[in-house]
């Protein structure tokens, strides 16, 4: 079964549909893919799933669990981890205290609620709060600007501190809104790495992305959302070959 | 029944009142995001101007025509008194964080309450005669009279109502501004001018006060503090309307008018329970339908739009920056009480320390966690009472501890149904909170006998503050031992939090933080802390001392100071104590002559200090003590500037103690060495080299010299002007010096200029992707277009 479902999830904003009737299926331990034009309702759906926004209807389901009542930060608790479109790193803290907040603030309620899998880390490591910090920032590659004020980054570094402050919340289920933008060729490349190997390690990624050929080569399922609405699902092949999906890309092609 | 009637008349046409400025109100929060705090105090700036056209020429009016008067304070003077505030002051707000949006709105209502009180004074009464001053100007509907006036009322929020209607949705203007609100960038995109809408909105929005304070003044007493409260009521119903809505809105000041016009008659002084009279409770009616309504509200959306960049920026402190300070402070405050006896009279040493005291309570909730409360002097209050009561014949160590545990509940208890909404929520809950606590509790005489509390000095058996030295000692020292806690918890994970907290909201609560109780935290830390200088007063304090307008000035000049450090607290509770207490006892009898013909007595510019101190911050929302720190932080830093400033104010102050020299001397060489020589010293010390450090150096000493030469305590007669040529003399060393010395270098980081991209280096990807951050764009807008191209 999968590890995050959503069903049926609807949200309405004044008279704009903006998202109809979505169902997903995020497997345990899988990169899955969301992608679609712009406006298509991608971080909307993404709001609904971790609690931002309320939807019209639908629910979301996490390990079987419906968590649709709960409140953002109990979400985050069972083990919804996110990073966002629109940067929201801690501006004013360094790369390393953004992190370490992850860190803190899971401590604070991690007592309560079973870690999930330590990523990352080498089998069966004990690791100090500070440790964690270090090796999510070498395994980042921010090692050498931890020291930089966050609000001084550029686009892609701070996408990649938001990816380790999720990180360090250990959740189950991390949800990447255009984690690759920002990022150059190379970058790119070694990010589709690590995603690979924490998905490897357990983690389970759904992930909002415009760059085709990242989400083709990582995810090994991918919806395809227009217009609020899932037009195509399936593997990276399928998904290449749909004829709607080509439409909604392309424009009608004629 | 029919006393019942007449009362519903009276109730409705209070609601038409509150009615037309709420949505005055409304319409400009809308519009220009700004929540007008001092929209009351332009509705009564505008009863006075009423006033002062209208009123006969023998009781100092002008003597215009009722109608003229009407037209022109409505439609003309009100309208471009808006427009020019948004011009000059809103604008520029922009970008600043909501801390800094609401208390420059609040700084206007300071500052027009202060200039009233100046352009008015309180001397005379004015009274503003109904519109139909006839007893038979009315109509009788039944038994019940209805007098012509308050049908007046009536018709004008229907018209106001059904103009409202129209403009907002069926004109380009008014649609351009119903969108403003969702988003300004887009407009700006589909070709509107945000700018021009919020002018508009603003001039939109003074009429409504205008119109409101004008029809209601004839009712009220016509007095700046009364009018500009009668307004605020009307924040009551424009929250019932989500400050959004006007039909809600509406509706919130009709059952808000009827309300108090039935609290007003049924409820008086007589109706009492255990002693404690009710009566009060008419006047907290706004309030408790203002926490009723956010009781009700479901939680706030979290925004997810993005970090904006910030203006302000805090070093954080270190644990032993925390400490040297402590000790100066303690150090310093000793010094100064040795060396100079303290009046009878509580000085402004104290009062500032007090005041700096209640300042730091909002480091940690405005400072760190972005917050704001507008009743830090209210919780002063409360410190107060519980100190008098129980400790005025028991333990009051244990009284200090009550007060601070007192303090938490109750702050926590306001700030509960506040913090699950967006910060202005916070502080409307707080403002409304001290106005209830003011009628209610502060009024009762059980509690503030003869309108004051006597709270009883501190006795810890081995010290009790007696003397006016020994108060200051306390002051400081519990100043210096709170702040160091401040620190200690900024530095740790609580803080951390607090300060990932302000940065981004959403963001902590998608890790798991749970932002209610992370505010409610602070919001009752920051209470007590508040509570505790209540505690410590020692001395009876009247009613004033924690109203509104006093938790307002204190806020101010607390944020002006620089909420975001220790250091800014101290600053801003002295710049209170200053403007409250030395500034007047310095120039008593002074007025300064700006223009031969107008005389400004310095009393009545104190008045309105901390108002254009506080508008002052929309243009440096770090506040002062950023620059001031920055200023003397290179003398921290080496170790022989450290040593020879110590040893400096030192000398001075033996040589004062011993009096070898003269008390006022010693005031004068240490406003030189303190403001002249000591930002100069570590450039001096360490020089750079091609400039002429040396000479620069003896400027410095020789003016040093020649300054304790004079004979300050018989050359100028009034202390105002001795302190102020104190500066004027010290001004005129440091920039001999510096003139001397050469240009001095810059040490703030030169940000490479976007616009030399390209040119002066070459056009990197991240710079592309930065550009497209500020522009708003994603980069897969970019990559289509681009595809589309092809
Ligand atoms: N708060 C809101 N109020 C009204 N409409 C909204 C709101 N948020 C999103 N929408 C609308 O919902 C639709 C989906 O937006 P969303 O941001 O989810 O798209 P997206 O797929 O993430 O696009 P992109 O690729 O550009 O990020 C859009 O039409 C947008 O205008
Ligand atoms: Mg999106």
């Amino acid at each position: 079964m999968a590890l995050l479902e959503t069903r049926g999830l609807t949200i309405r904003f004044g008279g704009n549909l903006a998202v109809s009737e979505v169902d997903l299926a995020v497997e345990a331990g899988a990169v899955t893919g969301l992608i679609g034009p712009n406006g298509a309702g991608k971080t909307t759906t993404f709001n609904m799933i971790c609690g931002v926004l309320a939807p019209t209807s639908g629910q979301v389901i996490l390990d079987g669990r419906d968590v649709s009542r709960l409140g953002t930060h109990k979400r985050a608790r069972l083990g919804i981890g996110r990073t966002f479109q629109r940067i929201e790193v801690f501006s004013s803290m360094t790369v390393r205290e953004n992190v370490q907040v992850g860190c803190e603030i899971r401590q604070g309620w991690g007592r309560t609620t079973a870690p999930g899998p330590q990523l990352l880390a080498p089998k069966g490591a004990e690791l100090t709060a500070a440790d964690e910090v270090d090796l999510i920032l070498d395994r980042l590659g921010l090692t050498e600007h931890a020291e930089v004020r966050a609000g001084q980054l550029s686009t892609g570094r701070a996408r990649l501190v938001e990816l380790g402050r999720a990180l360090a919340i250990r959740p189950r289920v991390l949800l990447l809104d255009e984690p690759a933008s920002g990022l150059d060729d190379t970058e790119t490349e070694e990010f589709g790495l690590l995603l690979r190997q924490l998905a490897d390690a357990g983690l389970s990624i759904l992930m909002v992305e415009h760059d085709v050929p990242l989400v083709m080569k990582v995810c090994a399922q991918i919806f395809v959302l227009d217009f609020g609405r899932i037009i195509a699902s399936g593997t990276a092949a399928d998904i290449q070959q749909n004829e709607a999906v080509l439409n909604a890309y392309l424009g009608s092609a004629k | 029944m029919q006393s019942f009637l007449n009362f519903t008349v009276v109730g409705i046409a209070l609601a038409a009142v509150y009615a037309i400025a709420a949505s005055g109100l409304v319409v400009t929060y809308t519009t220009s995001g700004i929540f007008n705090f001092a929209h009351g105090a332009v509705g009564m700036i505008a009863a006075f101007l009423y006033w002062q056209v209208s009123a006969p020429t023998v009781s100092g009016g002008w003597g215009w025509p009722v109608w003229l008067s009407l037209i022109f304070v409505i439609f003309v003077a009100a309208p471009i008194f808006g427009a020019l505030l948004e011009r000059v002051i809103i604008r520029g707000l922009e970008g600043a964080t909501e801390v800094v949006k609401i208390v420059v709105t609040v700084s206007l209502l300071l500052a027009l309450v202060g200039m009233s009180q100046w352009i008015w004074p309180g001397n005379i009464t004015r009274a503003i005669p109904r519109l139909f001053p006839e007893v038979d100007d009315r109509i009788t509907i039944g038994d019940v009279r209805v007098p012509y006036d308050r049908i007046v009322i009536l018709v004008a929020a229907i018209i106001v109502a059904l103009v409202l209607r129209v403009v907002l949705y069926k004109s380009r203007a008014g649609i351009a501004m119903r969108a403003v609100v969702d988003d300004r960038n887009l407009v700006r995109l589909n070709g509107a001018r945000p700018a021009r809408i919020s002018m508009l909105s603003w001039a939109m929005g003074a009429s409504l006060a205008a119109l409101a304070g004008v029809l209601n003044a004839p009712f009220s007493n016509v007095d700046a503090i009364t009018m500009t409260l009668v307004v605020i009521n009307c924040y009551a119903a424009a929250v019932v309307g989500k400050l959004k809505s006007l039909p809600l809105t509406f509706l919130g000041a009709l059952v808000l008018g009827l309300g108090e016009a039935y609290a007003g008659s049924y409820l008086d002084s007589t109706v009492k329970i255990g002693g404690y009279s009710v009566d009060g409770v008419k006047f907290a009616l706004p309030a408790i339908m203002l926490f009723a309504v956010m009781v009700a509200q479901p939680q706030a959306r979290l925004r997810a739009g993005g970090v904006q960049r910030v203006r302000e920026t805090w070093r954080v402190p270190t644990m032993r920056t925390a400490v040297i300070g402590a000790v100066v402070l303690v150090g310093s405050v000793w010094g100064i009480t040795e060396l100079i006896e303290l009046d009878a009279e509580r000085g402004p040493l104290v009062t500032g320390l007090f005041f700096a005291l209640v300042a730091l309570s909002l480091v940690p909730l405005t400072g760190y966690a972005g917050q704001i409360s507008l009743a830090p002097m209210t919780f002063v209050g409360i410190g107060a009472i519980v100190m008098a009561q129980i400790g005025k014949d028991g333990s009051t160590p244990g009284a200090v501890i009550v007060a601070l545990a007192v303090c938490a509940v109750v702050g926590a208890l306001v700030a509960l149904p506040a913090l699950r909404l967006s910060g202005i929520y916070l502080a409307l809950a707080t403002a409304a909170f001290s106005l209830m606590m003011s009628k209610v509790v502060f009024s009762q005489p059980k509690l503030v006998s003869g309108g004051t509390i006597a709270v009883p000095p501190l006795d810890l058996g081995v010290f009790v503050p007696r003397t006016n030295q020994q108060q200051a000692l306390l002051l400081a020292v519990s100043f210096a031992l709170l702040g160091m806690f401040v620190v200690w918890m900024r530095n740790g994970s609580w803080g951390r939090r607090l300060i990932a907290m302000k940065d981004s909201p959403v963001a902590c609560a998608t890790l798991g933080l749970d932002l209610t109780r992370t505010k409610i935290g602070v919001f009752a830390l920051s209470a007590s802390i508040a509570g505790l200088a209540g505690a410590l007063a020692n001395r009876s304090m009247p009613t004033t001392d924690y109203d509104l307008l006093a938790s307002m000035s204190l806020t101010t000049l607390a944020v002006v100071g620089g909420i975001g450090a220790i250091g800014g607290a101290l600053f801003g509770g002295f710049l209170l104590g200053t403007v409250q207490g030395l500034i007047p006892a310095l120039f008593r009898d002074n007025t300064i002559g700006i223009f031969r013909f107008v005389q400004v007595a310095v009393t009545d510019l104190v008045k309105v200090l901390p108002g254009f101190m506080g508008i002052s911050l929309g243009r440096n929302p770090s506040g002062a003590v950023g620059q001031i720190g920055d200023a003397y932080r290179a003398v921290g830093e080496s170790k022989e500037a450290t040593g020879l400033s110590v040893f400096g104010v030192v000398a001075l102050w033996v040589l004062a103690k011993s009096d070898t020299i003269g008390n006022w001397t010693f005031v004068a060489t240490m406003i030189v060495l303190l403001f002249a020589i000591l930002p100069l010293l570590p450039i001096l010390i360490s020089p750079l080299p091609g400039r002429r450090a040396l000479p620069a150096g003896v400027v410095l000493v020789v003016g040093l010299v020649a300054v304790g030469a004079i004979d300050w305590g018989t050359a100028i007669e009034s202390t105002g002007v001795r302190v102020m040529m104190m500066f004027l003399a010290t001004a005129v060393i440091s920039g001999a010096a510096t003139a001397v010395h050469g240009a001095l270098p810059s040490d703030a980081p030169v940000e490479p200029s976007p616009d030399l991209l390209g040119v002066d280096r070459p056009i990197t990807k991240s710079d592309v992707m930065e550009a497209d951050r500020m522009l708003g764009l994603h980069e897969s807008d970019l990559a289509r277009s681009i595809a589309g191209g092809s």
